[in-house]
């Protein structure tokens, strides 16, 4: 008896596809329209606007006259901004005013967040206290710390000067160029530490108890199983913060406007308040006395702030992968 | 040092106010107050009834225009509804626009010439060729072409056009030897007297001079202003260019980091904004303060002073002036083109610019007027007397209209004043470059015509602007 040949592998998948049936779109029109409103406002206030800015980036457009009358320049605004020495200096104040704050809060974040983990007594008014800031206006909070850190009669050099000795007159500590940026980014590092406390606190209250018993067991002390268990454990979550905290410190903006205005010069001008500076009307104080916006060339420093977050955020990603790899 | 001449009783705005509030309806029908004022019956407009939006962003003067708009309400028939905004004006007036629900009288600020070009004022010219008087009584150099007139068209009529002045504490002055009656007029005797404020008041936390550069324009008011008594500007009309490169600035510059080493600068003033100093000195906490002629307001309304200041004119490098301080020629009111409510609305600004409308805003110490004939010299308020232009204030021509320049010469001069001009002629040099190069640029792109940037004449103490004609 002569036997069938077996079928090939795409015999196979042609059979096991099921037949495609025309589903009627009357079936589906509720999910599409609970859906529709999402969908709307994303292509409204993200694709719209995106590809709004990439226009705009490819002109010469001061914001006033209507988009129509803008003058095309191809990629010369992306030349010039490849070329300006003062984007570049903003670039480097907001890589260093990120890689600082993640260095420091995220490792304090956890410490605090491991501290308050354990039966420590009053541990729920501690975390309060550590989430106060968070819930605390960017704005209020910047202005408060202008007046802490002011040289008139500021309580911080008050505190440097009569109580510690270590200075004899008063610093403006956000009116020097050596200083204003880290006086800045201490201040952020101060109101967001409470966030990432957070989020560390419910990444290690996912960590099954019954690791830490087995390694009770094995004898193991608190630096093996820091090392051993809470760390592997938490690393997924510890990326998404680096990730959230990294994207979110490229972008900052209010703690530099409040506190310093990017100044003096450009010292701790960021690149969101480098581009506020060409986009808004009047420079919000940041141009001197020129009140024309570039809008055009505004947009283009809108999408190299975008790049770097980008590439921030793929070289950090890579790392993640690297060390899971290892 | 010679004193100025002052008021026996000086009075703060706010007092005045309340009087001339009192003494409203009577003043209303009494002699000239407005062109629908009347002994007698008050005269209706024939656009009784309607109500116009005014849009502005000046704050300083709006109790003062809340109640001349209520007078002219009871004059007219016409109601004036204001609608006032801060830094956010500009981002508001291009969303009244944007939105089809523009205002219908609005003050002109930053970019004017693309504000015309999309189409946002109406043109005066038939407005002040029907108002001849009207038309000629504005300050020369109102209407210039790229200040007052673009593509061959009127538009806005200025309100203000304040001087610049140095602003001093009497009191401090006795209080360090100094006579308080003479304040400095070189920039030798400003920087000594600066010192002996600060060598005699320090202790006190009292400093001789004082300004709030968080933002750095006010090194426009601090070194490119007193440049010009040097006969220095920066954008030289006589060759059509920049020039920062000019002793007079570099003098100026010089003196700031000369008060500096002193040590008679108030500390910390790259934290303080202009509003931080101007505090600090209603407060009696500085002894001088460089600033405009809206600086009495501020002092006596806003932070509500009970320092015994003083205005003053700007001293000068040496025993006479080289040059003239430039006054401002700004806050141009005009009609939007796409409002309904025209007729209305220019009625409203006949009012507004009247001279004695006009004078009353002076006098209240709202600061220089538009019109000629307003800036008396007569007010009641302190600091207002001495900011009536004199001889050595100029409305300088206008300059180039430039995309916002990076660095701007305000943050390089800051740059220099911190460095203590370790790098000055560099830096100056390359400003001048960087200027020069975007002007060019703009006169290649067709933005700008340089020729209307170029006046060959032009001497600082003798040549004069224009006057409009009707």
């Amino acid at each position: 008896m002569a036997t069938a040949p077996l079928p090939g592998v795409r015999e196979l998948s042609r059979v096991a596809r099921p037949p495609r049936r025309q589903v009627p779109l009357r079936r589906h029109l509720p999910a599409y329209l609970m859906c529709a409103p999402t969908v709307v406002l994303f292509l409204v206030f993200m694709v719209f606007p995106i590809g709004f800015v990439l226009y705009t980036s490819l002109h010469d457009w001061d914001g006033i006259r209507s988009i129509r009358q803008a003058e095309w320049v191809g990629l010369s605004n992306y030349q010039r901004l490849v070329g300006d020495a003062f984007w570049w200096t903003a670039v480097r104040n907001t890589v260093a005013y990120a890689v600082i704050k993640l260095a420091v809060e995220l490792p304090l974040a956890l410490v605090i967040a491991l501290t308050l983990n354990t039966g420590l007594r009053g541990r729920t008014i501690f975390r309060t206290i550590g989430f106060l800031p968070v819930v605390t206006s960017i704005a209020v909070v910047s202005l408060a710390f202008t007046f802490f850190f002011s040289p008139l009669g500021g309580a911080f050099n008050a505190l440097l000067i009569e109580w510690f000795g270590i200075i004899d007159r008063p610093i403006a500590f956000l009116g020097e160029r050596e200083y204003a940026l880290w006086t800045v980014t201490s201040v952020a590092i101060w109101h967001d530490l409470g966030i990432n406390m957070v989020f560390f606190l419910a990444a290690l209250q996912t960590v099954p108890r019954d690791l830490y018993e087995a390694a009770d067991l094995d004898g193991a002390g608190t630096w093996e199983k820091f090392r051993s268990i809470t760390v592997p454990s938490i690393r997924p979550i510890t990326a998404i913060i680096v990730m959230l905290s990294m994207a979110g410190s490229l972008k900052v903006f209010d703690y530099f406007a409040v506190m310093t205005g990017g100044g003096p010069g450009f010292s701790s001008t960021t690149m969101v308040l480098y581009m506020f500076r060409y986009t808004s009307f009047g420079g919000g104080g940041l141009a001197g006395t020129q009140t024309i916006p570039a809008v055009g060339y505004g947009s283009t420093v809108a999408i190299g702030l975008g790049v770097v977050i980008f590439a921030a955020i793929l070289l950090q990603q890579w790392i993640s992968r690297w060390q899971e790899g290892r | 040092m010679n004193g100025s001449p002052l008021t026996k009783h000086l009075l703060n705005r706010r007092q005045v106010l309340k009087g001339v509030g009192v003494g409203a309806g009577a003043a209303a029908l009494s002699a000239a107050t407005g062109p629908f004022v009347h002994i007698g019956r008050a005269r209706q407009s024939d656009f009784a009834g309607e109500t116009v939006t005014w849009m502005s962003n000046q704050r300083h003067d709006r109790a003062v225009k809340e109640m001349l708009f209520k007078e002219f309400e009871e004059q007219s028939g016409i109601k004036v509804e204001m609608q006032i905004f801060a830094d956010e004006y500009n981002d508001q007036l291009k969303l009244a626009f944007e939105s089809g629900n523009p205002p219908d009288i609005f003050n002109m600020t930053g970019n004017l010439r693309a504000q015309i070009e999309a189409g946002w004022p109406e043109p005066a010219d038939e407005f002040l060729s029907e108002n001849p008087d009207l038309a000629e009584s504005f300050l020369a150099g109102a209407f210039v072409p790229n200040r007052g007139i673009w593509n061959g068209k009127i538009y806005g009529l200025p309100m203000y056009s304040q001087t610049m002045r140095l602003f001093y504490n009497k009191t401090l002055f006795d209080r360090a030897g100094l006579d308080p009656e003479g304040p400095p007029e070189t920039w030798t005797e400003l920087r000594q007297s600066a010192k002996q404020i600060t060598d005699e008041l320090a202790s006190e936390g009292i400093f001789g001079f004082i300004l709030g550069d968080k933002f750095t324009w006010v090194w426009w008011m601090n070194a490119a202003i007193p440049a010009m008594g040097a006969g220095a500007y920066y954008y030289n009309w006589k060759e059509g260019r920049y020039d920062f490169t000019q002793d007079g600035i570099k003098q100026a510059l010089q003196l700031m980091i000369e008060m500096k080493q002193d040590d008679s600068i108030f500390p910390g003033i790259h934290t303080l904004t202009d509003d931080d100093a101007r505090q600090q000195f209603a407060l009696g906490r500085a002894g001088m303060i460089i600033g405009g002629a809206w600086n009495p307001g501020v002092f006596n309304d806003q932070f509500e002073s009970t320092e015994d200041w003083e205005t003053a004119i700007l001293p000068v490098p040496g025993s006479t002036p080289e040059g003239r301080f430039q006054q401002t020629m700004g806050d141009r009111y005009t009609v939007s083109a796409t409002t309904e409510k025209k007729g209305a609305a220019w009625e409203v600004l006949k009012y507004m610019y009247s001279v004695p409308t006009m004078t009353r805003m002076y006098e209240l110490g709202m600061g220089v007027m538009g019109v000629k004939a307003a800036n008396t010299g007569q007010s009641d308020v302190r600091g207002v007397p001495m900011l009536a232009p004199t001889g050595l204030d100029l409305v300088t021509p206008p300059e180039p209209e430039l995309p916002t320049m990076t660095p701007d010469y305000q943050t390089v001069m800051q740059a220099i004043w911190d460095e203590e001009g370790a790098n000055m002629d560099d830096q100056l040099a390359e400003l001048t470059e960087n200027y020069n190069a975007a002007f060019d640029q703009a006169v290649a792109d067709g933005k700008l015509v340089k020729d209307e940037f170029v006046i060959p004449d032009f001497d600082p103490l003798t040549w004069q602007p224009p006057q409009q004609e009707a």
